[in-house]
């Protein structure tokens, strides 16, 4: 999986491309925890990712409740397969979809 | 309960008519006559000196009361007649006796009496006819109490010289005397005057009858008191023995229980204080010791009967395998010993088969090849290579084993799709094969150490190939080295010229057959060693299913080889994107779950098939770590909001949400995990 991370400003984009699966995760949850401090918004971009698991699902919840205390945070591109997963565990209902 | 004993019948056949109690009646009844005897013998001898010595210090005592019944004063003679001080007693006529002294006596005691004078007749003549007379002495009689026997008072008659002459000579006589004209018993004492001179004589008199009579009273009494004496002792004696022995009656039971193997409740008590108390404590040790040893031989006996059903003896064991037919036999030699077999499946197309001897004999033995064998089979179940199940087993059977046992073990797991024999050895005597059209030869491997011997131990597997028609003959020492009466041992060569010359015997003939030839061999000679065999013959191969299957190991390293293999399988059969990644995302979920959660603390395998059919996809996953179920989880709840969400759970969950069919089943030591999932 490849992470892409930009910043303008106080907004952390990540765009993530391939699968998001419980190998990869802790790479972005590494990714994360170094570089949300001061961040006010932070979006995910994930028009180029293919795969999501509960492992990173698990991380979107540990962003969002992060994020629930500094600023907001919103998912990008999100293709209907990885929707659907997101509408089956509850997660469309907490994440802000674009 | 235990038949009693023929030799304890005997005894107790014996013991009816030579107990105690039927000696000690026969005791009592020959010592009752010989007393009886003896008592009837000294009677006569002894009761009638008796009877006379006691009759005469009874006339002793009649002849003072007689003194004393006169007044005070001395005996003495004037003009030849008696006096007692003054007063007259007696001169020889009827008129002036002093008959009232005595005749009080003779009512009182029943003696007769009479008193005499000192004369200075001498030279008188004899009286009375031959038979009944007399000569007569010089003492005069002048008083008394009895007639003579014609009526009239016999004063003035002379007593018997002879015993006048004992008296004079002594002062006192005894004995029996004719006292006018017949016989009495009679005690005649001087009487003296003032100055010691002898002045007259009394005597007391008795007949013989009387005498006679009150001796046979008193020997009467005598046997009497004897006999109730020797009565009371009887039958006191008898009651001191009959309650002994009523006693011990109850020692025999109590014993003859135990000894036909019922322990009875209570412990022995005999109420009782004297040596039997003993017998009875030592008896209830002794019964304490034999309940605890009966205890440990009863639990011994069932530990044996365990051991002996953990071998599989059901045959043929897995009726749903046509693939290939297996049979064993284990003849435990006397004593319980350490050899065993085992075969089980490891999964549906891999069988394991073991056999194994412990060194030594008997529970030791019997306990360590319990372990082994749990600890060979457990470990094959989870799927590890057999030459990893080794080195495993002996590293487990090294800890704690501080009695240096070992174990000669050898393995093999036949792959029945490929015809694949992995086998390990340690120690144990070469199997033999029979491959392709050959005959039986002996399946020589470099052999490990034995299990159980060194910790470090890493153990090497061998592979071969087996064909259809091939069979394996598995068997422990206890079949080359069994003897005959001469210590030939039956040995390798008379083995494989037997199976080589059976070779169409299907598997319960050939070792049938093979344990007769044994048999027949050993005659007479005992057998030493448990003889132990089994024998597999591959009949054919196992119709592969079409599942891919593929083992990972259960670790999160794996993920991308796990979900690579599923994927390429789904795109081999034209699924839809979106099912795809619903499959794999739900392959991840219960592969990590896998990873995380089987085999916690060490490595492990596990196996992926997956089939497609009908437009369905079928993933199986299959693990040998420990039971467990993850769709008895609960769901998490996703309708809270970000801040309470839990983290956990979801990933089951996502499987059960987008899987058609999530089923979990336990098969043996195996957890399978089947999923289900139209792929367009």
């Amino acid at each position: 999986m490849e992470i892409i991370k930009s910043i303008s400003e106080s907004t952390l984009n990540i765009a993530l491309q391939g699968r998001l699966d419980a190998n990869t995760a802790p790479e972005l949850e590494g990714v994360l925890i170094s570089s949300l401090s001061g961040i006010t918004g932070l979006v995910f971009d994930f028009s180029e990712l293919e795969y999501i698991s509960s492992a990173g699902l698990r991380i979107l919840l540990i962003a969002q409740k992060k994020m629930n205390t500094q600023g907001t945070m919103k998912l990008r591109g999100v293709c209907p397969a990885i929707k659907e997963i997101l509408d089956i565990t509850g997660f469309s209902d907490i994440l802000t979809i674009e | 309960m235990k038949e009693m004993t023929e030799s304890l019948k005997e005894t107790l056949k014996r013991f009816l008519f030579r107990g105690i109690r039927f000696k000690m009646t026969l005791a009592v009844l020959a010592a009752s006559v010989l007393m009886l005897t003896a008592v009837g013998i000294t009677m006569d001898r002894t009761v009638s000196n008796t009877v006379e010595e006691l009759i005469s210090s009874r006339m002793e005592s009649d002849i003072k009361y007689i003194e004393d019944l006169f007044d005070e004063g001395e005996w003495n003679i004037r003009d030849g007649a008696l006096y007692r001080g003054d007063i007259l007693v007696g001169d020889g006529t009827v008129e002036n006796a002093y008959l009232a002294p005595f005749l009080e006596m003779e009512q009182k005691t029943g003696s007769f009496s009479y008193t005499f004078v000192k004369t200075s007749d001498n030279g008188l003549d004899w009286v009375g006819d031959k038979k009944t007379g007399y000569m007569q002495g010089h003492f005069m009689r002048v008083a008394g109490s009895t007639l003579s026997p014609d009526g009239k008072k016999i004063m003035g008659t002379y007593m018997d010289k002879k015993v006048a002459d004992i008296l004079d000579e002594k002062g006192v006589y005894s004995g029996q005397a004719n006292v006018v004209g017949g016989m009495v018993f009679c005690l005649y004492r001087t009487i003296t005057d003032s100055s010691g001179e002898v002045v007259g004589v009394i005597c007391v008199g008795r007949s013989i009858e009387s005498m006679r009579e009150q001796t046979k009273k008193a020997e009467r009494s005598l046997i009497t008191i004897v006999i109730a004496a020797m009565l009371f002792v009887a039958v006191g004696l008898d009651v001191l023995v009959f309650t002994w022995i009523s006693k011990l009656d109850t020692v025999n039971n109590y014993l003859r229980d135990i000894s036909s193997g019922t322990f009875p409740e209570e412990p022995l008590n005999l109420h009782t204080n004297d040596e039997l108390i003993v017998t009875a404590a030592c008896i209830n040790e002794m019964t304490e010791a034999l309940k605890e040893r009966e205890r440990i031989s009863g639990e011994l006996s069932i530990a044996t009967n365990i051991q002996a059903h953990m071998l599989p003896c059901i045959f043929p064991p897995f009726p749903d395998h046509d693939e290939f037919d297996i049979y064993a036999t284990m003849t435990p030699a006397k004593e319980v010993g350490g050899d065993f077999y085992d075969f089980f499946m490891i999964d549906e197309k891999h069988l394991a088969v073991v056999i194994a001897d412990v060194s030594g004999k008997g529970v030791p033995a019997a306990l360590f090849m319990v372990i082994a064998k749990t600890l060979i089979k457990n470990y094959a179940q989870m799927g590890m290579d057999p030459c990893n199940v080794f080195t495993k087993v002996n590293q487990l059977l090294c800890e704690g084993n501080e009695a240096g046992l070992f174990v000669t073990a050898w393995m093999g797991v036949l792959n029945l799709e490929t015809g694949k024999l992995t086998y390990v050895n340690a120690g144990h005597n070469p199997p033999m094969i029979k491959l392709a059209d050959g005959g039986f030869t002996f399946l020589r491997s470099r052999p490990g150490f034995v299990l159980a011997g060194l910790d470090t131990v890493r153990y090497k597997q061998n592979e071969l190939v087996m064909a259809p028609g091939d069979k394996l003959f598995l068997y422990t020492d206890g079949v080359t080295e069994a003897t005959d009466k001469d210590n030939q041992l039956y040995g390798e060569q008379r083995l494989g010229d037997y199976l080589c010359s059976h070779i169409g015997d299907d598997v319960k003939e050939l070792l049938t057959g093979l344990k007769d030839d044994i048999d027949a061999f050993a005659g007479e000679a005992e057998q030493f060693d448990d003889i132990t065999m089994l024998v597999l013959d591959y009949r054919q191969k196992r119709a592969s299913d079409d599942a891919a299957e593929k083992a990972f190991p259960a670790s999160l390293d794996a993920l991308s080889d796990v979900l690579a293999f599923t994927e390429a399988e789904l795109n081999k059969a034209d699924c839809s994107p979106k099912a795809a990644m619903q499959i794999a995302v739900a392959a991840e979920e219960i592969f990590v779950n896998i990873a995380h959660y089987a085999y916690p603390g060490e490595s492990g395998k596990m196996k992926l098939g997956i089939t497609v059919d009908n437009g369905v996809a079928r993933l199986n996953f299959r693990d040998y770590g420990v039971p467990f179920n993850p769709l008895k989880k609960a769901d998490p709840d996703i309708t809270l909001d970000a801040d309470s969400r839990q983290i956990g759970g979801l990933g089951i969950f996502m499987v059960k949400k987008t899987m058609d069919e999530v089923r979990y089943e336990r098969k043996g030591a195996q957890n399978v995990l089947t999923i289900k999932k139209k792929i367009n």
